[in-house]
């Protein structure tokens, strides 16, 4: 009770640290803000961008370890990465 | 296994986790999207106006990038993939952050300064100030934000104002939903 009150009248905090506060208290587990903002086409959406992304990063990830077992060419990739 | 597979094993296990992590990103449900999508907006709301980019996705895209690059290791067994997810973000928004101020405390110049003033006060302020507003008809939800806003934990909130955990766990989804609106207003 009295470490809520030292913080409570604690005044140097910037509104910026208080936004910070604010959204770690908020996004605290169970997060579950279950938006209707977000549409079902918007969320649909937002799965195809996603997808592809990893596609993208799971592609030349692949490539990578490839290379790596096929070739042994890691120690030549660090060096021009 | 023969010498070649144990020599192998790691890259395959790599892959694995590619794979898996592809899926996962399939699997997603339309709640979890927008559970995801809202927690990033929440996370872009605190390092607006220090970022290029306050595109929530971005900040989902990265948290999948570093997964499948391997810089943040997502251990299936031990974590679902939307809480791993939300961990990466949570990360790269203060790691952002932090660059930034720092980069504004290095520049040390009167654009900057005007910057770092923006950044700190009138931006943050508008928000909460919008905030308020959305919330002015709830006395609950106003004395739980109030003492958010000075970083205390849910335990301390509900000890100090004397209320029942379900009661303050309704109330902080009125504010998130709140906070959310005001956010997406600004967007």
């Amino acid at each position: 009770m009295s470490n809520l009150g030292d913080k409570a009248t604690h005044q140097s905090l910037t509104p910026k640290q208080q936004l910070e506060n604010l959204v770690d208290g908020l996004c605290d587990e169970p997060f579950e803000l279950d938006s209707e903002d977000l549409s079902l086409s918007e969320a649909s959406e937002l799965q195809r961008t996603l997808l592809k992304f990893a596609r993208r990063g799971a592609d030349s990830a692949s490539d990578k370890f490839t290379d790596f077992g096929e070739n042994d060419t890691s120690d030549e990739s660090k060096k021009t990465s | 296994m023969t010498e070649h597979d144990e020599w192998r094993s790691p890259a395959l296990t790599a892959l694995d986790k590619l794979s898996g992590c592809y899926k996962a990103v399939a699997q997603l449900s339309t709640v979890q999207l927008r559970t995801l999508h809202s927690y990033a907006t929440f996370r872009m709301i605190a390092i607006r106006g220090i970022v290029s980019s306050t595109d929530p996705a971005d900040l989902l895209q990265e948290a999948i990038t570093r997964t499948l690059n391997g810089s943040r290791n997502w251990d299936s067994q031990k974590i679902d993939f939307v809480t791993h997810l939300k961990g990466c973000m949570r990360s790269i928004a203060s790691e952002l952050a932090k660059r930034a101020r720092l980069e504004l405390e290095a520049a040390k110049d009167s654009a900057s300064n005007q910057q770092a003033i923006e950044v700190e006060y009138y931006a943050p302020l508008q928000i909460l100030d919008d905030l308020r507003i959305e919330l002015r008809q709830d006395e609950t939800a106003l004395r739980i934000l109030e003492l958010l806003l000075q970083g205390n934990t849910r335990g301390e909130i509900v000890r100090a104002l004397q209320m029942r955990t379900d009661v303050y766990d309704a109330a902080r989804k009125r504010i998130t939903r709140a906070l959310y609106a005001v956010a997406r207003r600004r967007k």
